[in-house]
């Protein structure tokens, strides 16, 4: 079912004693679309995504991940990075990549294919028939990105596929993932970087202490955080500005103020302007980075 | 699902094979226990021939000369063996001296020092009227080491036979008549009486008592040696797969419950290949040595049944505690339990060899984590078990295996995503019984 989203939660929850890790998280992730799960550390993301992958049970809710409600039958048809990585040192980079697409029932043919053209894609393909415990870092992760995908799965979850990456890496990283889209995969991952999330992801959500708190297109987000929030610069008194009802203070950049407004923009403007001399006025589009911020506050 | 447990059975087996330390082990393992066998044998060929010095005290002065003439005796034909038509010392001489008795000495203290400066091995105390056989009177033997027999032995014959030949000189009894009336009748050794398939009578043959002793205490030291060389396996890879973090893209492919599944099977492999190499030299020896009609046939068979009962007992709980654990130190606080287990037919082997059908030798063998090895020790021992013994150890140990690898996937299924905390045993129940 094409209209269906590769993943839907509804009001799951998973704790660990009496630490509640995922609160009636509810979500759906559209097929076809790259959807980055960002928020500090320690605010659910893995916890959802092993659940996702049934890795985990949840306590409470549903999950249903390809069409398939409350069972691992998806998983062959899900590629899935962990945050926590690891590859078997002593075997060679084919024996392992042939492993892992076997243990999703990739016939050996079919995987050696795939398996030789993201190598080549890589620039690994003579590294093949090396032990993996004589690759770099950087190359073990490349590695483990390719036995997550050898298998050609419908739905990719990758669980910070860019840490510990250097720029170059993750570059070729970034465009092997945006090909996954191209070739009509559904990808989420998740990341703390804020820039990567919002020049890679169609839909955004973001967790904090184990709840949503943002989820939608970042232009939706964005509209919703930003339209609200101006850059002003008056001649007088600043104090005045800050005193007016419905304003808060996000940022004091000097002789521009940051603030926030509880009214249109337009409506604020024609309010103050009899009263202050404004010189500058200037609506703000805060970065994914600054949402982030102002919603995790201290937490980060 | 099968394919899946196949594919992880087979990465384990050729992991393990493959490994140097186990092609090793496969190969020193035989080399060491037939090394060890030719170390004891050349080893009791050196024989002990330094003499044994013996005080005797005897104030009556009529044992002695006796039993000085019997070690002559002894010294001069019994500790020969003839080789290659000439004759070679194959024991100690014992050498007798008379100590007198001085009624102004401490005597027990001053033969006590000369033992223990080496002068002498030991001494005897015989009491006045023990020749006379006066109720009550003995003779005593001190030494510092208790633990070499021989002369005891020899002693407590020869003084017995010196005693009641002075007693019967003190009888009107004919030496020689008293001679045959003591003389021990002969038990010889034979097999039972048996039919062949043409209802032909085969008379009873001779007994080969090493053989006897020897299968079935090889057989249980076969299996032991190879489930034991296969299941540690299993707790290292899956520690390791915990360690190097792969259990979660494992888990993400694959249930807790296939992967332990494909990890168990994985060491059968193993295990049947090790059977294959052992078991065929070990045929190949009895042709060799001509104790091959010693093994009955079945028990080959047997021997496999039971191998892979334990492999599964054994493996479901090496697993589950490497599941429970992140590090190989962790591992070893849990193991003391498990060791218990695994080393109670080491508790009552001795003793089953000696009684097989004891009701000590049929309850321990039919207790579960023991049946493996001790059920086969009894199968290698006549008259073997009862069909009925058999069948329940057979239930019995089936269920018992079942319910063990359920407990381990239990364990296994939230034991491999726990992370940084110290296993206790409270910890695995909790996870046997969590939902």
């Amino acid at each position: 079912m094409p209209d269906e989203p590769a993943i839907r939660l509804q009001d799951v929850t998973k704790s660990y004693g009496r630490h509640t890790a995922v609160d009636r998280l509810s979500l759906e992730v559209p097929r076809g679309s790259v959807y980055g799960f960002i928020g500090p550390n320690g605010s659910g993301k893995t916890t959802t995504l092993r659940v996702i992958m049934h890795i985990l049970l949840p306590d409470d809710g549903i999950v249903e991940v390809l069409g398939k409600r409350g069972t691992r039958a998806a998983n062959d048809r899900i590629g899935y990075l962990p945050e926590e990585r690891g590859l078997y040192k002593k075997m060679t980079v084919r024996q392992q990549l042939a492993y892992y697409a076997a243990l999703k029932g990739v016939p050996d043919i079919e995987a050696r294919t795939e398996m030789d053209s993201w190598l080549k894609r890589l620039e690994l393909t003579e590294w093949v028939d090396y032990k993996v415990e004589a690759l770099s870092k950087g190359m073990m992760q490349k590695i483990q990105f390719i036995s997550t995908i050898v298998s050609k799965p419908d739905l990719v979850i990758l669980d910070e596929p860019f840490a510990g990456l250097d720029p170059v890496n993750v570059e070729v990283m970034r465009s092997a993932i945006l090909s996954l889209r191209e070739n009509g995969a559904t990808v989420v991952l998740s990341t703390h970087d804020m820039q990567i999330a919002s020049e890679m992801c169609d839909f955004v959500l973001m967790m904090h202490k184990g709840k949503k708190v943002l989820d939608g297109t970042l232009e939706s987000i964005k509209e919703k955080y930003g339209s609200n929030t101006i850059r002003i610069a008056v001649n007088g008194e600043k104090s005045k500005l800050l005193e007016t009802r419905g304003v808060s203070l996000v940022r004091d950049l000097g002789r521009v103020q940051e603030i926030r407004i509880e009214q249109h923009p337009q409506e604020f403007l024609h309010a103050v302007s009899g009263k202050m001399d404004i010189t500058h006025f200037e609506i703000v589009t805060p970065s994914l980075h600054d949402i982030f911020l102002r919603i995790a506050g201290t937490d980060v | 699902m099968f394919k899946k447990v196949w594919t992880i059975a087979k990465v384990e087996w050729r992991s393990t094979v493959l490994a140097k330390g186990f092609i090793l082990a496969v190969f020193l393992t035989p080399i060491f226990i037939g090394g060890s066998a030719v170390v004891q044998h050349s080893i009791k060929e050196r024989v002990d021939t330094v003499d044994r010095t013996l005080a005797v005290v005897d104030a009556d002065g009529k044992i002695f000369p006796l039993l000085k003439a019997a070690a002559q005796e002894r010294n001069t034909k019994d500790i020969f063996i003839d080789v290659g038509g000439s004759k070679r010392q194959n024991g100690p001489r014992f050498v007798l001296h008379r100590v007198q008795h001085a009624p102004q000495k401490d005597i027990p203290l001053e033969l006590s020092n000369r033992v223990r400066a080496g002068d002498i091995f030991a001494y005897i105390i015989v009491d006045p009227g023990t020749a006379a056989g006066l109720d009550g009177k003995r003779v005593t033997y001190h030494t510092q080491t208790h633990t070499y027999t021989e002369l005891p032995r020899w002693l407590h014959e020869a003084l017995t036979g010196i005693t009641r030949k002075l007693h019967l000189e003190g009888t009107s009894l004919d030496p020689s008549v008293a001679e045959k009336l003591l003389e021990p009748t002969p038990l010889k050794w034979r097999s039972l009486v048996t039919v062949d398939e043409n209802g032909n009578r085969i008379p009873p043959g001779k007994i080969n008592l090493a053989a006897t002793f020897g299968v079935p205490a090889v057989a249980m030291l076969l299996l032991f040696v190879i489930v034991f060389m296969s299941v540690p396996m299993l707790l290292h890879s899956v520690i390791e797969e915990k360690q190097q973090r792969i259990w979660e893209v494992l888990v993400s492919s694959v249930s807790p419950f296939e992967l332990l599944f494909g990890k168990l099977l994985g060491a059968v492999m193993v295990s049947m290949m090790l059977s294959m190499l052992y078991l065929g030299g070990t045929i190949l020896f009895a042709e060799t040595m001509g104790v091959s009609d010693e093994i009955p046939g079945s028990l080959y068979a047997w021997f496999l049944v039971f191998q892979l009962l334990a492999l599964l007992i054994y493996g479901s709980m090496f697993s589950a505690i490497g599941a429970a654990c992140s590090e190989l130190r962790d591992a070893q606080s849990l193991m003391v339990p498990a060791m218990f287990v695994i080393i109670v037919p080491m508790f009552g082997w001795v003793a089953i060899l000696r009684a097989p059908s004891s009701p000590f030798a049929v309850a321990l063998s039919l207790f579960p984590p023991a049946t493996p090895m001790l059920m086969l020790l009894r199968m290698a021992l006549p008259p073997g078990p009862q069909p009925w013994e058999l069948a329940l150890a057979i239930v019995l140990t089936s269920i018992f295996t079942l319910a063990c690898v359920w407990a381990a996937g239990k364990i296994f299924r939230l034991g491999i995503l726990a992370q940084g905390q110290t296993p206790t045993l409270r910890r695995l129940i909790s996870w046997v019984l969590a939902k």
